[in-house]
C-alpha cells in the first residue's frame, strides 16, 4: 500500500501537469466579443481606413491580438499610427490578450505591407519587422 | 484461354483476383504439364552435368536465369504463407479482444465494438488473398522445379550421347549413325525444352499481372485499416488512463481518462496515414496569415540567430490551426556552402479531449507522440515536413540546418536523431525540451531556454549538456522584460527579443553555427499539409 501512494501522487501531479497546459492552450474568455469590440474601436478612430481586420492566434502559450488594417495610400505615419493602437489596446477586454501585432496593408488585405519600423521607433513600441509586435500592457504604457 | 488483371483496386477487385491466384488457371494445365522424362542414359552423366552446373561459373546463373530460381519463388512463397498466417492470427486476437469488450457498456465501448468488427472484416479479406497469393505461388514454386529438372534432364540425355559418341569403337562409321542421332535429339531436346520455357514464362507472366494486380488493393486496404488502427488506440488509451485513474476514486476516472485520451491520442498519430503536402497558396491566407507571409518572403539576408527565431515565428503565424507550414530558405552561407534552413511549426492546435482537432498536425498529438513514444516511429508531422523537402527540391545529401520553437524544437531533434537523407549540420532551437534526443555528434547543436520557461523541462532533463557533449550548446536566457510566468516565458516573440540581447552581448559565441546559418537568401518556399 505504501508504495500506491506515490503513485496515486504521481498520478494525480501528471492529470494536474496535462490541466494545467490545457488551460495555458485555452483562449481568453469571450473572444469573439473581444474582436467584435477590438474591430470596432479601431474602425472608428480613422474613418479613412479601407478595412480593419482582427484575429486571435496563439504565440507558445500566449494570445496574440492580430489587427490588421487596410489603406488606399501609403499615408501611415506615427501620427495616423497612435489613435488606431490606442483604440485597440483600449478596446474592452483587449487585455485579455497577451501580445498585439499590427500590421498596416496597401491598398487591401491582399497587397503589400507597410513598414512600420520608423513609425513605432516614434512611438516607442517594438516592430522587428514590418509589422508592430509588442505586448498588450507595454503598449498601453507607453501611449498613456 | 484469357487472363485478365483488373485495373481499379477494391475489395471486389481483390476477391476475383484471389480467386484466380487459388485457381491456378493462371498455369493451364497444372503443374502436371511442366513434367517430362527422359531418358537417363547413366548416373555418371547425371553427375557429369551437375559437376559442371556446380563448378563451372556461370553455368549455374544460367540455367537459373534461363528457367527461374526455384529457391526464391519457393522461398516467396513461405513469406506469403507466413503473412497469411499471421493475418490469421491477429483475427483470432480481434476476436478475443471482442469478446472480452461484450460486457463493457457505454459509448465508448460500442465504438470499440463496432471498430473491432470493421478490423475483423479488413483482415478476413486480407488473409483470404494472402492465402490465395502463397498458393499461387507454391504452384509456380512446382513448376519453376518442373522445368529446371527438365532441362538438367535434357542436358543429361545429350551428355550421354556425347559419350557414346566418342566412346571405343571398331567400326568408325557407326559413328556417323550415333552423330545423326545427336543432333536429332539435341534438336528434339531444343524444341521440347524451349516449348516448356515458354509456357512457363507466360504462366509466370500471367501470375506477375495478378500479384501486381493485388497490390494496389492490399495497399487500399492498408490505408482504410490505419484510421481504424488510430482510432482503436485513441478509445483505448482512454479507457485505459480511466482505469489506472480509478485507483484515486471518481475524479481519478476523470482525470485518468482525460490523460489517457491525451496520450492515446498520441500514439494514434503515430499511425495515421501520410498527408498530402503542397506549397502554400498565399491567396488563401487570412490577413495576419498573410502579413506574415509577407514579412517572411521580404527577408532577403539571414544576418543572426535571433533572424531564425524570428523565422520560427513567421511558420507558426503562417499556418495557426489552419494547416502546418514548413518554411524552407535556401541560403549561401557564410562558410562559404550552399544550405537549407528549414524553419519548422510550434504546436498551434491545442487538440485537447472536448476541445476538437483543428488541421494543422504540430497539434497535441504530435507533441505527446514525440516526447513520449521516441522511436515507436515517425509521426505524420515529421514524415510531411520529409515530403516537404523532396518537394522543394533540396537534394538527398543536402547540408541542412533545423530550427524550431517548442514543439518545431522537438522536430527539429527527432529528424536530427533520425534522418539520414540530408546531411544535418545543426540544429537551432528555442524553447524546446530535447534533452533525451540521441543526436549524432557531428550534428551541432544550439538551444536557447528562457530560465523560467517550464517547457524545455518538460523531459526531465535539466542538466546544461554543452560540458558532456562537445557538439551541444545550451544557452540559458534571463527571462523577457514582460515577467516570468509561463506565457511570457513560453513565446516566440519573446524569445526574439532575449536571442537579439544575448548575441549584442556575446558577439562571437557559437560562431561556427552562426557560419552555418547567417548568409544570402536564394529561395524560400512555404510547404503545407493538413489533417
Amino acid at each position: 500500500m505504501r508504495i500506491a501512494r506515490p503513485l496515486r501522487a504521481g498520478i494525480a501531479l501528471t492529470v494536474a501537469a496535462a490541466s494545467l497546459v490545457a488551460l495555458a492552450g485555452c483562449a481568453p474568455l469571450d473572444q469573439k466579443r473581444i474582436l467584435a469590440d477590438v474591430k470596432h474601436a479601431v474602425t472608428a478612430a480613422d474613418p479613412d481606413l479601407v478595412g480593419v481586420d482582427v484575429e486571435a492566434s496563439k504565440d507558445g502559450f500566449a494570445n496574440v491580438l492580430f489587427v490588421g488594417v487596410a489603406v488606399t495610400d501609403d499615408t501611415m505615419d506615427a501620427d495616423r499610427l497612435r489613435p488606431l493602437l490606442t483604440a485597440a489596446v483600449d478596446a474592452r477586454g483587449a487585455t485579455a490578450f497577451d501580445h498585439l501585432t499590427f500590421a498596416v496593408f496597401t491598398p487591401d488585405f491582399h497587397g503589400d505591407l507597410i513598414d512600420l519600423r520608423d513609425d513605432a521607433a516614434d512611438l516607442g513600441v517594438r516592430a522587428p519587422d514590418s509589422s508592430i509586435r509588442d505586448d498588450v500592457d507595454a503598449i498601453k504604457k507607453t501611449l498613456g | 484461354m484469357t487472363l485478365t488483371a483488373p485495373a481499379p483496386a477494391s475489395a471486389a477487385a481483390g476477391s476475383g483476383i484471389a480467386a484466380q491466384l487459388a485457381g491456378g488457371s493462371w498455369a493451364p494445365g497444372g503443374a502436371g504439364s511442366f513434367h517430362v522424362d527422359f531418358a537417363q542414359p547413366g548416373g555418371a552423366t547425371v553427375r557429369i552435368v551437375s559437376w559442371a552446373l556446380e563448378y563451372v561459373h556461370p553455368l549455374d546463373q544460367w540455367l537459373n536465369a534461363l528457367v527461374g530460381d526455384t529457391a526464391q519463388v519457393a522461398s516467396f512463397a513461405r513469406t506469403w504463407s507466413g503473412v497469411a498466417s499471421t493475418l490469421t492470427g491477429a483475427r483470432g486476437d480481434v476476436a478475443a479482444a471482442r469478446t472480452r469488450s461484450a460486457s463493457q457498456q457505454g459509448r465508448t465501448a460500442r465504438a470499440i465494438r463496432t471498430r473491432l468488427d470493421d478490423l475483423d472484416g479488413a483482415l478476413g479479406e486480407a488473409a483470404d488473398w494472402s492465402s490465395a497469393a502463397a498458393a499461387a505461388l507454391e504452384l509456380a514454386s512446382t513448376i519453376v522445379t518442373a522445368v529446371h529438372d527438365a532441362v538438367v534432364g535434357a542436358l543429361s540425355e545429350l551428355a550421354g550421347l556425347v559419350v557414346d559418341l566418342f566412346g571405343f569403337t571398331l567400326d568408325p562409321f557407326d559413328k556417323v549413325d550415333e552423330l545423326r542421332a545427336l543432333v536429332h535429339r539435341a534438336q528434339e531436346l531444343i524444341r521440347i525444352v524451349g516449348q516448356l520455357i515458354d509456357r512457363m514464362t507466360q504462366a509466370l507472366a500471367q501470375l506477375k499481372a495478378l500479384l501486381e494486380a493485388l497490390q494496389p488493393v492490399v495497399g487500399d486496404l492498408l490505408e482504410r485499416l490505419r484510421p481504424t488502427l488510430a482510432a482503436i488506440v485513441h478509445g483505448l488509451g482512454g479507457v485505459g488512463g480511466a482505469i489506472l485513474g480509478s485507483e484515486l476514486g471518481p475524479l481519478g476516472v476523470l482525470g485518468g481518462g482525460y490523460l489517457g485520451t491525451i496520450v492515446g491520442g498520441g500514439a494514434a498519430d503515430l499511425l495515421e496515414p501520410d498527408r498530402r503536402v503542397t506549397e502554400l497558396d498565399p491567396s488563401i491566407l487570412t490577413p495576419e496569415q498573410r502579413a506574415a507571409y509577407a514579412d517572411a518572403s521580404g527577408v532577403t539576408e539571414l544576418t543572426s540567430f535571433s533572424d531564425l527565431v524570428q523565422g520560427n515565428g513567421y511558420a507558426d503565424h503562417i499556418g495557426g490551426t489552419d494547416r502546418s507550414v514548413v518554411d524552407i530558405t535556401k541560403i549561401v552561407a557564410a562558410d562559404g556552402r550552399t544550405r537549407y534552413v528549414v524553419a519548422l511549426p510550434s504546436t498551434q492546435d491545442w487538440d485537447f479531449p472536448g476541445l476538437g482537432d483543428n488541421p494543422a498536425l504540430n497539434d497535441l498529438d504530435t507533441n505527446v507522440a514525440l516526447v513520449a513514444m521516441d522511436g515507436a516511429g515517425r509521426t505524420q508531422y515529421e514524415r510531411a515536413v520529409m515530403q516537404a523537402m523532396s518537394d522543394a527540391g533540396v537534394p538527398p545529401g543536402a547540408h541542412v540546418v533545423y530550427t524550431g520553437f517548442s514543439q518545431g524544437g522537438i522536430m527539429a531533434a527527432s529528424i536530427a536523431e533520425h534522418d539520414r537523407t540530408y546531411t544535418t549540420d545543426a540544429i537551432v532551437t528555442n524553447g524546446a525540451p530535447i534533452g533525451t534526443f540521441d543526436i549524432p555528434s557531428t550534428t551541432r547543436v544550439l538551444s536557447f531556454e528562457h530560465a523560467a520557461d517550464p517547457v524545455p523541462v518538460l523531459d526531465g532533463q535539466y542538466t546544461d549538456t554543452s560540458a558532456s557533449l562537445p557538439n551541444h550548446t545550451d544557452v540559458k536566457l534571463p527571462n523577457p522584460p514582460a515577467g516570468w510566468g509561463p506565457l511570457d516565458t513560453h513565446n516566440n516573440q519573446n524569445y526574439t527579443q532575449s536571442v537579439a540581447g544575448w548575441e549584442a552581448r556575446n558577439p562571437d559565441a557559437a560562431a561556427d553555427v552562426r557560419a552555418m546559418v547567417t548568409g544570402r537568401v536564394v529561395d524560400r518556399q512555404f510547404h503545407t499539409f493538413h489533417e
